[in-house]
């Protein structure tokens, strides 16, 4: 059993919400005790007025736990603010939970796999109607099975125990993880300015030739790295890529300041890019293919080899956007 | 109609809809306008452009041949048929669609409240009309797989006609989804479809931010998930960053 801890907290059936705490028990106790700080991970459920749908994720989220299902990019939480449940004195008492030390995905991984080894005690408390709660966790034993199946399909990467706001900051944490060069970076490579080295990046983006993303924490602007040739100098078809983004409602500059969206955009997989691409004697709108199932690449796998079919695609998607149903 | 290019057969006949069924609509906001929500999803659409659609053949300004209703038996399915036409998909089943796509569209639940039928373009109820291999069911299929919709435009406009001449109006059809191929999607025709057929039991605004978690509900029996449009807040610049 270790020394791990798991608990469960549920909040007022009928609102439910629910938060998994994870004490890896190395926490401070006098410091939880003091409501001061303490060291584990949390999961955060979104609240939801279904207490059947609630216990079934965190059933699920239970299942997931013990298989070592859990993927480390999706578990970013910091400072997250939680209740802690003690089972004992069935009392409630906040503590505020850093994770420094889980800040990296290594860590974060290793500290799952831990878990995972000892097999870790689960601790299952509610709080509320609780005759109510465990007759649907009850009720719910019995979908564990399918629960399972739905594992296997690789269906349940995070089980929808975060919500889409922090699956796209985990997104972006994933890129900015990549070293993208700064704006700084790029002046000092292609400028000989001294006294300003991020303008000459600025300028660039200004003129619609390189597309930047905000970094908040770092306060400025990384370039995605498909942009440059092997000299590090930007590739001219990106302007030609951008000004395609300007006429797509979303996806201009004006609209799209910080730039994310055209980076979801470009590295995320589309299947019309893929490999049935030559459907295109079936019938389908300039060679591409729509099928959910097909394989696809990214935009900017695609650029890279034929940067006109990506600005064909930008062009379709405008298009699409009038189509009505 | 029979003899045909695409029912050298017989003439389709039309079956019933399954009426225990849940169907999931995806539809404008906006039209009819100020009308509830209710007669929202339950109102055809007189401007629809998609697969099979009679709307827009009518480019004299003349009343199209028929309202569109474009339903599915999923929530996932009609959201992957219409707005999620454009999304892109990460390695861990992340979709992403950029918020035009979703702006000024409501997705509904309805139930029907009397029978209704469709004719069937999926296997094997084709076979009855278009016998397999043959050049009408290769035309079929390429017209359930194309994404240039013109061309099924004029399919389901020669389909119309055909049965008009026999006395018969074209309910709707129904065929494998293009997008979610172990379901079925739906095309009815208003007419003959009235709107008291229906039952309106829910209707999400796709645009609202906290209908997200509704969508990662609606998408999570196919195994995928949304993500947050990365704009706004941190995610923008402040004015004259570097």
């Amino acid at each position: 059993m270790g020394d791990t801890q798991l608990t469960v907290l549920h909040a007022k059936p009928g609102a439910v919400s629910a938060s998994l705490f994870i004490d890896t028990t190395t926490v401070n106790q006098a410091a939880a005790s003091s409501k001061e700080e303490g060291e584990g991970f949390a999961l955060y459920m979104p609240g939801t007025s279904s207490p059947l749908l609630m216990i079934d994720r965190v059933v699920k989220a239970l299942n997931s736990l013990v298989a070592g299902k859990y993927r480390h990019r999706y578990l970013r939480l910091q400072n997250r603010s939680l209740l802690k449940f003690s089972p004992k004195a069935l009392q409630l008492s906040p503590i505020n939970i850093t994770l420094d030390s889980l800040d990296s995905p290594r860590r974060v991984a290793e500290v799952f796999r831990s878990l995972v080894s000892k097999q870790s005690e689960c601790i299952v408390q509610t709080w509320g109607e609780v005759d109510e709660l465990e007759r649907l966790m009850a009720q719910l034993r019995g979908s564990n099975e399918s629960a399972g199946r739905a594992q296997e399909r690789g269906a349940d990467t995070d089980l929808g125990l975060l919500t889409a706001a922090d699956r796209t900051r985990a997104k972006v944490d994933e890129f900015l993880s990549r070293k993208w060069p700064t704006s700084a970076d790029i002046g000092q490579r292609l400028s000989n300015s001294t006294t300003n080295p991020g303008q000459y990046a600025a300028d660039a983006r200004a003129r619609r030739q390189l597309l930047g993303a905000w970094d908040s924490k770092r306060r400025t602007f990384v370039h995605p790295d498909f942009q440059f040739d092997e000299f590090g100098r930007i590739d001219p078809r990106v302007e030609k890529l951008i000004n395609a983004f300007e006429t797509h409602p979303d996806l201009s500059q004006d609209r799209d300041k910080g730039g994310w969206r055209r980076v979801f955009w470009l590295y995320s997989t589309r299947p019309e890019l893929g490999e049935e691409q030559k459907m295109s004697k079936d019938g389908d709108r300039d060679g591409i293919d729509t099928t959910l199932s097909s394989t696809g690449v990214s935009p900017v796998e695609k650029f890279l080899v034929d940067a006109e079919a990506v600005i064909r695609l930008v062009q379709r998607d405008v298009e699409r956007l009038k189509d009505d149903w | 109609m029979t003899g045909s290019r695409l029912c050298p057969s017989c003439i389709p006949t039309p079956w019933p809809l399954n009426n225990d069924s849940e169907y999931w609509r995806v539809h404008s906001s906006e039209f009819p306008p100020g009308a509830t929500d209710a007669v929202k999803s339950t109102t055809g659409n007189p401007k629809a452009t998609g697969r099979f659609s009679l709307s827009c053949l009518n480019t004299s300004g003349s009343p199209p041949a028929a309202k569109m209703f474009y339903v599915a038996q999923s929530a996932g399915c009609a959201l992957f048929e219409t707005v999620l036409n454009t999304a892109s998909f990460d390695g861990q089943r992340n979709v992403y669609v950029t918020p035009s796509a979703l702006k000024n569209r409501l997705i509904s639940r309805l139930k029907l409240a009397e029978p209704y039928s469709a004719i069937q373009l999926e296997e094997p109820a084709r076979r009855m009309f278009a016998p397999i291999n043959s050049p009408a069911d290769l035309e079929w299929a390429r017209l359930l797989r194309t994404d240039d919709y013109v061309e099924t435009h004029k399919a389901a406009s020669e389909l119309h006609s055909a049965l008009l001449a026999d006395a018969k109006p074209l309910p709707g059809l129904s065929y494998p989804s293009r997008r979610v191929s172990s379901e079925i999607a739906y095309v009815l025709y208003e007419p003959p479809l009235e709107q008291h057929l229906w039952n309106h039991e829910q209707t999400w605004d796709l645009s609202a931010r906290s209908t997200v978690a509704d969508i990662d509900e609606f998408l999570q029996p196919l195994g995928f998930k949304m993500l947050a449009d990365p704009t706004g807040g941190a995610y923008d610049p402040p004015l004259g960053a570097i």
